[in-house]
């Protein structure tokens, strides 16, 4: 009896040590998931809001083409730096190349993915609303191009802030 | 980099010859035509002759939408770059003779297409005709036939499916002999279309019997067999299909005519613009009087030239202080492009310095470093290169952004070089996969670093380029203040910052913090360390104590300084702010290796080949395009809020001379005279 429990204790604690380091790359892996499907959806809203808004421009300007798409791509990038920082994670944790990470290091790739997922949603969001402004703007008098496309760039600073804490940390870790 | 200087020029003349007076001014293409400061009354004639210019310009335009719609240009991809055909001054007025006759036949294609949408209308009303004639064919009674000497005959439909049986139950009850004619025609699941003869006396009964459930009458009418009008509407048709066509080929014989149609919208826009530069003008009975900007370098010519051909009186004067000239500014070719970047921000205001030659080079410098791949350089390069040399006669504004675009491409390629980008790692993917150099073996190695590798140098390098670029505006703005002889100013707001900023930096380098980012400590001689300590705080009590020297009130003066001191903050944030030169330029690196790694998938075969072609082209174009984008707003922005917030406001006002250059197709060629 004493034997069976102390070899079932033995295969538990294998078990338990299998677990972990398998754990590992699914932490990592939930985190590259996170850091495309937020930053992805946020770009996905906001490249949408903008394109409604475009399309109202254009109707009455087709001339503008060029200047709208460009103002409706902004909030584009988040979904591009989500991806970026999603390809770099995967490069690293041997699904693309690199060693699989034990438990705490896949859950240090989790962490590290969180800025650029949240803010990359939000900040899209935000940035797409900013930009429909802009294009309204730039329907109304298309000589201040220069001015509407800085506005949306102002918020997507904080994207890029997040991407580059994201972006180092996985570099490093 | 320069303002160009303006004289004021003042011009008083007869007002029979205002109107070619206005002509040649605008063909000299330098005079900027200041509002008058008394508003004239008004020519009354002038705003009649606005619209009328205007109007004209507006068919001249619709007319050219109408031939383009039926004859359309064969116009290449690059049609936009071919810029107009050239006219002589001369050759202009000798095809303004024709305007009468283009305007003609302006209203002639406007009436033409007119013509063509009724026709077409009246093809669609037939169609729609027909159709609904389409249940009652086969019927061999005119449609409105009610009643025979003797007889009542009910043609029309029932709602839903019967068949004859269910009907002849239902009429049991208004006529139960049965002694009617039923006829029931081919219908479909909405409607049962029949005729029905009965005697009269019956009519109104079984009529009756039928409404109830629904019967009506068809919607169309005709004394003719369905057959016969069917054929009749068929044939009125066909003759509005004929002239529809027929209206089409006219227009389109008209084709050749494009030219003189374009002519007709140029020289309207320009006679629009001479009319309202006109309307402009004080005026009195027998003379008129202008006055305006023109560059100095052109002032006297002009004056002589005006003298010449007209009997004016035209006085020129340097600006009185305080009164701002228009801004014109001139740059070498380098600097040049990037002119309108500083204009879409605004024009250097008065004081102010034209910022374009030294932010020209900090643009291609920043712009190059944030897109950093030398084979989208090279394309950059390459594709703005052959655009200039092969449309020379494109619009000055896109041969400027061409030209801009062609230097942040050289600069792109420089940058891309140095950090090993061609493609991302193309070179490297293809010789691993289909050359099968080893793994290990870096083909193309970065002549500097590569950044994916030590992201941090590079970070560290951003906020340098950084501090560079800031510490440049800051210069800036003490020269500006030198120039305007506000020592105090100098002192106080820029010597002082520069004090604290390289205090603050020195005493920063050795720290842990920065050891941390950098990765290796960097050390400073002691002495240095010192120097450091002591230039930041000779600079902040400087700003305590003189950011606000001309204040009397002590309390106010240090809270304004400590206010200004406080202002350090918004440095960090501006210097923190480079760090999207480190997250662009990795944006598109990785990126692309990601789309090369995806295309050597397949491996080295025919097929795997194929694909490599396919996703790179793809994946790199998609790539480019997107980073491109984010490289030129990216650029602009730190321009715009961490440059200039340091030293420009721009307030200027753009010189707008009258000139013919605002033309849609052709060019007037400057003449020797005008």
């Amino acid at each position: 009896m004493g034997n069976v429990l102390i070899a079932s204790a033995t295969e538990v604690a294998e078990t338990v040590n299998v677990l972990t380091d398998q754990m590992g790359v699914v932490y990592a892996l939930i985190g590259v998931a996170l850091a495309t499907l937020l930053a992805g959806i946020g770009s996905a809203i906001g490249v949408g809001m903008g394109g409604r808004a475009a399309a109202g421009v254009l109707s009455e300007k087709p001339e503008l083409f060029a200047k709208v798409l460009i103002l409706q791509l902004l909030p584009g990038t988040q979904g591009i730096y989500g991806l970026l920082v999603a390809f770099v994670a995967l490069g690293k944790i041997g699904i693309l190349g690199g060693t699989r990470p034990d438990a705490q290091t896949g859950l240090l790739y989790l962490a590290a993915c969180l800025p650029i997922a949240v803010v990359g949603l939000m900040s899209a969001i935000h940035q797409g609303k900013t930009s429909v402004a802009s294009i309204g703007l730039l329907g109304k008098n298309p000589k201040t191009f220069g001015k509407a496309m800085l506005l949306p760039a102002m918020v997507e600073t904080y994207a890029i802030l997040a991407l580059l804490v994201s972006i180092l940390t996985v570099a490093q870790l | 980099m320069s303002v160009v200087p303006m004289r004021k020029i003042l011009i008083a003349g007869t007002a029979g010859e205002r109107e070619a007076l206005l002509k040649q001014l605008q063909q000299g293409r330098c005079f900027h035509l200041s509002e008058s400061p008394a508003q004239a009354p008004g020519i009354p004639d002038v705003k009649e002759s606005l619209s009328r210019a205007e109007k004209r310009a507006q068919l001249a335009d619709n007319a050219l939408k109408i031939l383009g719609e039926y004859a359309p240009e064969d116009a290449g991809l690059f049609a936009s770059l071919q810029g107009g055909q050239s006219l002589s001054a001369a050759g202009w007025e000798e095809k303004a003779a024709g305007l009468k006759r283009s305007a003609a036949l302006a209203e002639s294609i406007l009436e033409k297409s007119k013509q063509i949408g009724e026709a077409s209308a009246r093809g669609a009303r037939c169609d729609l005709l027909m159709e609904s004639l389409a249940p009652w064919q086969g019927l061999d009674m005119p449609l409105d036939l009610t009643e025979t000497a003797r007889c009542r005959v009910l043609i029309g439909a029932l709602p839903g499916i019967w068949s004859e049986e269910t009907l002849r139950s239902l009429l049991s009850e208004a006529e139960p002999e049965g002694n009617y004619g039923l006829e029931l025609l081919q219908g479909d699941k909405t409607q049962t279309p029949l005729v029905l003869i009965c005697l009269k006396e019956k009519g109104p009964a079984i009529e009756e019997a039928l409404r109830k459930k629904g019967f009506a009458r068809p919607i169309i009418s005709s004394d003719k067999t369905p057959e016969e009008a069917r054929e009749d509407l068929a044939f009125e048709k066909a003759s509005a299909v004929a002239e529809e066509e027929e209206l089409k080929a006219a227009i389109r014989s008209l084709k050749k005519e494009r030219e003189n149609l374009q002519f007709l919208y140029d020289e309207s826009l320009l006679e629009a613009d001479r009319l309202r530069a006109l309307s402009r003008t004080g005026e009195g009975r027998r003379s008129f009087f202008m006055s305006g900007y023109v560059p100095a370098a052109r002032a006297e010519s002009l004056k002589e030239e005006l003298e010449r051909n007209f009997t004016v009186q035209v006085e020129l004067c340097e600006p009185e202080a305080g009164e701002d000239p228009p801004v014109l500014l001139k740059n070498n070719a380098f600097a040049a492009p990037t002119e309108s970047v500083v204009e879409s921000y605004g024009l250097p205001g008065s004081g102010e310095v034209d910022p374009t030659g030294i932010m020209a080079i900090f643009y291609y410098f920043l712009f190059g470093l944030m897109l950093s791949d030398a084979g989208y350089g090279l394309i950059m390069v390459i594709g703005c290169a052959i655009a200039l040399k092969k449309f020379p006669k494109m619009s000055q504004g896109l041969k400027k952004t061409m030209t801009m675009f062609f230097w942040c491409g050289v600069s792109t390629t420089i940058w891309g070089f140095l950090f090993g980008g061609f493609f991302g790692d193309a070179v490297d993917v293809i010789a691993h996969t289909f050359f099968g150099v080893a793994p290990e073996v870096t083909v193309l190695k970065p002549l500097w670093f590569a950044p994916l590798d030590n992201p941090m140098r590079l970070l560290v390098f951003s906020f340098a380029f950084g501090v560079a670029h800031l510490f440049v505006g800051l210069g800036l703005k003490g020269y500006q203040l030198l120039k305007q002889g506000k020592v105090m100013d100098f002192i106080s707001g820029v010597l002082a910052w520069y004090c604290l900023l390289i205090g603050l930096i020195l005493m920063l380098l050795p720290s842990d913090i920065f050891t941390s980012i950098a990765g290796s400590p960097i050390a400073l001689p002691g002495w240095l360390v010192s120097a450091g300590k002591i230039l930041a705080i000779i600079g902040a009590l400087g700003l305590l104590f003189f950011a606000a020297w001309d204040r009397k009130n002590m309390g106010l003066r240090l809270a304004l300084g400590a206010y200004e001191l406080y202002g350090v903050t918004s440095w960090l944030s501006d210097i923190l702010s480079y760090s999207r030169l480190l997250a662009l330029g990795l944006a598109t690196g990785v990126i692309a290796s990601v789309i090369n790694a995806m295309a050597a998938m397949r491996g080295k075969s025919i097929f795997g080949i194929i694909i490599f072609i396919l996703i790179f082209l793809l994946g790199h174009v998609l790539n480019m395009a997107i980073n491109l984008l984010g490289a030129y707003v990216h650029t602009n922005r730190l321009q715009y809020v961490e440059f200039f917030g340091k030293f420009y406001d721009g307030g200027g006002e753009e010189y707008i001379p009258l000139t013919t250059d605002n033309t849609k197709y052709y060019h007037m060629e400057e003449s020797n005279n005008g």
